[in-house]
């Protein structure tokens, strides 16, 4: 399936470095067993073709009205946002009393390369949100997207508001006009995505991971050459080759669903003008009416703090609903770095709380009070 | 440390005016465009060689797997129609249309289900 000939060399060394960490785990020696990625225990709810639901396991009793659903990005593994022990986003919300979900997309299979937009985030998707609130006996689900994980979040939660008790965007795109170089590469006219699609199928995570190093080829050479100087640090060498692991552990992407992601997000920048449909009916920022939590991150080279969701795309009767912080750091730096540990994750929590107090009390429909604004040192 | 981010940087700067540059991402284009092409040309002559053998392709499985699942979808869509429907008060306690006297007293003794 996979044609070798389009991948430079240094891919091949990663594709091979992620072939052996495929065979690993079917032999139980994965990197999850000798790094610790992704600890924390869980188990599945919920399976529909390569996309699963699981359920993180929790000794202490919830405390939380609603549970959170994190959405990773299509072309990540999930276990981002659990890298470490101690160093998790998730073991944190899940002392915090929240009831945690994750959707797990899972590799796609070959005819997956006709699976839409529409019908990942109209069905997949939904049916994952449905079996999460069933599970739960909850009515509303805390949506949580990471990257573009986040943009379909936002197109099902405009679509399907009456589900969602809060949304929060991790460095999510949503102006893909000002998407950074990637926008520059999708929207050049002489590249044929039609032929593209057509030849590939579903589109080669080599291929895209190649083109995320594209965009800071000398980081992405000189990252090792400043970790050869810390390597002897245990706590910093193990997060490094976790998230090394996890970075070439990817997965590849539809190929319906590229095209609508290079035509309709990224050359028509559909979502920011209100173009996009799901399930037969358009879907618009400006309708939001659900608190939604933007955080953006400054240093973000794949995801600029300008492609975030912000004020300009809401009308003033959404903006009522609207958050935004911006923090420091990269891509992922920003949401798993000490800082955001010890500033960011508890701010999350208690943002999260106020929502879920607000949809439980029915006044989920009230203009947001001063609080829930951000901070002036939060961007 | 310093010298390699100035060294970072500045080497950064240039690949992405090298990377945004139009001639340079034409080029590229064409590239993976003929490549495309290249293996869409491939897949067309095995397809023929499967036909050939009567044999159903990669493409012919892969279109029948998805509609199947297109098939799962709509079931779902109507499991939830039928769950949606089962949930509401039964036809029969709602108003008919044209309702006879003898169900109108029945229908007034039973409770109201939407209540």
């Amino acid at each position: 399936m996979l044609d070798l000939d389009l991948i430079p060399h240094g891919v091949k060394l990663q594709e091979g470095l992620a072939w052996l960490a495929a065979a690993g785990r079917r032999a139980g020696i994965g990197p999850e067993r000798f790094l610790q990625v992704g600890m924390t225990p869980a188990r599945r709810i919920f399976r529909e073709s390569s996309v699963q639901v699981l359920k993180y396991e929790r000794e202490t009793p919830t405390t939380a009205r609603h549970p959170i659903l994190i959405i990773p990005s299509l072309i990540n593994r999930h276990y981002v946002l659990d890298i470490l022990p101690g160093k998790s986003l998730i073991e944190f919300l899940l002392a915090e009393g929240f009831p945690v979900y994750v959707i797990e997309w899972g590799a796609p299979e070959d005819e997956d390369r006709w699976l839409t937009l529409d019908r990942l985030v109209g069905g997949r998707l939904k049916r994952a949100l449905q079996s999460v609130l069933e599970h739960e006996k909850a009515d509303r689900v805390h949506l949580f997207g990471h990257c573009l994980g986040g943009t379909l979040a936002m197109i099902h939660a405009l679509r399907y508001p009456e589900r969602v008790a809060s949304l929060s965007l991790l460095t999510s795109p949503m102006d893909f006009e000002t998407g950074g170089q990637l926008a520059a590469w999708a929207r050049h006219p002489v590249f044929d995505l039609d032929a593209f699609v057509e030849a590939y199928g579903n589109v080669p995570w080599p291929l895209m991971l190649a083109s995320f190093h594209l965009l800071k080829p000398a980081g992405s050479v000189s990252k090792y050459l400043r970790a050869v100087k810390r390597l002897r640090d245990p706590s910093f060498a193990r997060t490094f080759l976790a998230l090394e692991a996890w970075g070439i552990d990817n997965i590849s992407f539809p190929g319906a669903c590229y095209k609508a992601l290079i035509r309709e997000l990224y050359r028509e920048n559909a979502l920011a003008r209100g173009n996009v449909k799901l399930d037969g009916r358009p879907v618009r920022l400006e309708e939001i009416s659900f608190p939604v939590l933007s955080i953006a991150s400054l240093g973000d080279h794949i995801v600029p703090p300008e492609a975030t969701l912000a004020e300009r795309f809401l009308s003033r009767e959404s903006l009522r609903y609207f958050t935004r912080w911006t923090t420091e750091g990269g891509h992922i730096g920003a949401i798993l770095g000490r800082r955001a540990q010890s500033e960011l994750w508890p701010r999350i929590s208690e943002w999260l709380s106020r929502q879920g107090e607000r949809a439980a009390s029915a006044a989920h429909l009230s203009p947001l009070r001063p609080s829930d604004a951000p901070s002036p040192g939060a961007g | 440390m310093k010298k390699l981010d100035t060294l970072e940087k500045s080497l950064d700067h240039k690949l992405e005016k090298l990377f945004s540059n139009p001639a340079f991402l034409g080029s590229i284009s064409l590239l993976l465009n003929a490549n495309s092409y290249r293996k869409l040309a491939t897949n067309f002559a095995l397809r023929q060689v499967w036909k050939a053998l009567q044999l159903p392709n990669k493409r012919d499985q892969e279109r029948t797997l998805h509609l199947i699942q297109e098939l799962s979808h709509r079931i779902d869509i109507l499991k939830d129609k039928l769950d949606r429907v089962r949930a509401e008060p039964s036809r029969e306690q709602q108003p008919a249309p044209f309702p006879r006297p003898a169900r109108r007293s029945a229908r007034s003794e039973a409770p109201a289900a939407h209540a």
